[in-house]
């Protein structure tokens, strides 16, 4: 229980505070700027795009740690940075995975596993690792990166829109369904790309005034 | 299949679940004294390529021809395109891949491109858009595998039914896989499915309710320190408005320009126009319009 908390929270200290993956954007252009607006954005987002492409990867990461498969392991972290569809996305990922990677090695509780990380880490990788290494299982690893994926977007709403924190944080509550289902979301071939959130991604590179890295 | 006895565009009927019509085509491109030939061609069942022409000295340049014009349930098309060492190919197609609705039975309609670019080799492979009528279910791959020396330009056109023509896509399912390698390594992979309710066309992570949309991809791993120029370059380019929607990045040693659109001739046009910007800084080569683009 207290490895989930501590690797859904979002106080995790690696930075992921700076990044809203494109919703800086969505909010500028008015898409998303209130609290129905901000459900659906992150709702059709972990349907579409996080239950088709994140939660297989860290389903199959964490089977690759599982099984001690070096270079299953190896090959999925390719596939994760292949699948980061702009510069920030990409960005996004390497970073959040290099301070991911220092942060497993600089805590004795989470348990050091026979799988070497690459050199070049993503941050699902790193994720699948951490939670390995506290002993989650594979569903509470999912519930702690949607949770925290999903607070994640409703503190960029509350400072980019402005919303208040019970409004944006309404949509904690009302995901208990979603994220219980997403949970048994497939492990087979990788999807998810999302042709709007990608095309925002690309211009949140090119927005004038901003506040977060992606 | 024979075209006057069903048109796929009318209603419900069952081709049978064993039907499985098979259609493939290879293609092998070969420097030969200073002129890139054709140089090996198998093909089987109706897809066909025009006699290779030379608007641009030694580059070939290749239509692919599908004659039925359309795939309907079980039928089943492989295209596999090898350039070989230091050949240079221009492929395009006259029209657009159809997708009809499925039969009673709702077996798959599969499309699988293989694109091999060798050492010094470039291939720009710029078909037309593949359009889904209602009630299609696709399967499309396109699998890229370039080397750290191949010039590669590239497009890939969907679109959800033929509006003009009064066709609207209100069901059916795609199912679409990209992936890029370079010398082996994976650097992009993308994969877009429709869900069941078909949420994703009109959700704004979606195609936020356009109709078509549109990928164009620059790869020349030699020239990466060149990619952010070219990026910005694209972008004095673009369009971005309520009809066409238009977006540029580039990470892991491939350029992406992202299109939505309402319209397909707007968002061929605008790719034209990338295209045309571009083609001089990454190949070193003019843009020459093929005639077919311009009718």
């Amino acid at each position: 229980m207290i490895g989930l908390l501590y690797l859904a929270s979002p106080t995790l200290p690696i930075g992921s505070f700076a990044y809203s993956q494109g919703l800086e954007k969505v909010i500028e252009t008015e898409r998303v700027s209130d609290r129905e607006s901000l459900r659906a954005w992150c709702f059709d987002y972990i349907r579409l795009g996080l239950c088709q492409l994140d939660i297989p990867l860290l389903s199959k990461l964490y089977h690759a740690l599982e099984n001690e498969d070096q270079s299953e392991f190896e090959d999925l972290n390719e596939l994760v940075f292949a699948s980061r569809e702009t510069s920030e996305l990409y960005s996004e990922e390497l970073n959040l995975g290099q301070s991911l990677r220092r942060l497993i090695r600089t805590q004795d509780a989470i348990t050091s596993l026979p799988i070497v990380m690459p050199s070049k880490p993503s941050f699902l990788a790193a994720y699948a690792y951490a939670a390995k290494g506290l002993g989650l299982s594979i569903n509470e690893l999912k519930v702690a990166f949607l949770w925290s994926w999903l607070e994640n977007q409703a503190a960029v709403a509350c400072k980019a829109i402005p919303l208040g924190q019970t409004d944006a944080q309404s949509i904690l509550l009302e995901s208990r369904e979603l994220i219980e289902r997403s949970i048994s979301a497939g492990e087979g071939e990788v999807y998810g790309s999302l042709p709007g959130q990608v095309i925002f991604s690309a211009l949140h590179e090119t927005q004038y005034s901003r506040l977060f890295r992606s | 299949m024979n075209a006057a006895v069903h048109n796929p565009l009318d209603g419900l009927s069952s081709y049978g679940s064993d039907r499985a019509w098979e259609a493939n085509l290879h293609l092998s491109y070969s420097l030969k004294s200073n002129r890139t030939i054709v140089s090996n061609m198998r093909f089987k069942g109706p897809l066909r390529v025009q006699r290779p022409f030379y608007p641009e000295q030694g580059r070939c340049h290749t239509y692919l021809l599908h004659p039925p014009g359309g795939m309907v349930s079980g039928d089943k098309i492989d295209i596999s395109v090898d350039v070989n060492e230091g050949a240079e190919s221009f492929i395009t197609t006259p029209s657009a891949g159809k997708l009809y609705g499925a039969d009673s039975e709702n077996v798959v309609q599969t499309q699988n491109i293989e694109l091999n670019v060798a050492d010094n080799a470039t291939l720009e492979f710029l078909p037309q858009e593949n359009i889904l009528f209602d009630r299609a279910n696709g399967k499309l791959s396109t699998s890229i595998n370039l080397s750290k020396s191949s010039k590669f330009i590239a497009w890939d056109m969907l679109s959800f039914g033929r509006p003009h023509g009064g066709y609207h896509f209100k069901s059916g399912s795609l199912d679409q896989l990209l992936q890029i390698k370079i010398d082996g390594k994976l650097v992009l992979h993308e994969g877009f499915k429709t869900d069941d309710d078909l949420t994703i066309l009109s959700s704004p992570v979606g195609m936020m309710g356009h109709l078509h949309m549109g990928s164009l991809f620059i790869v020349v791993p030699e020239k990466i320190e060149h990619y952010a120029a070219w990026t910005e370059q694209a972008r004095e380019l673009l369009v971005n408005d309520e009809t066409l929607r238009m977006a540029a990045t580039q990470r892991n040693g491939v350029l992406m320009i992202r299109a939505l659109s309402d319209d397909i001739e707007m968002l061929r046009n605008a790719f034209i126009k990338v295209w045309q910007g571009l083609r001089l800084a990454v190949l070193e080569q003019e843009p020459v319009m093929p005639r077919i683009w311009l009718t």
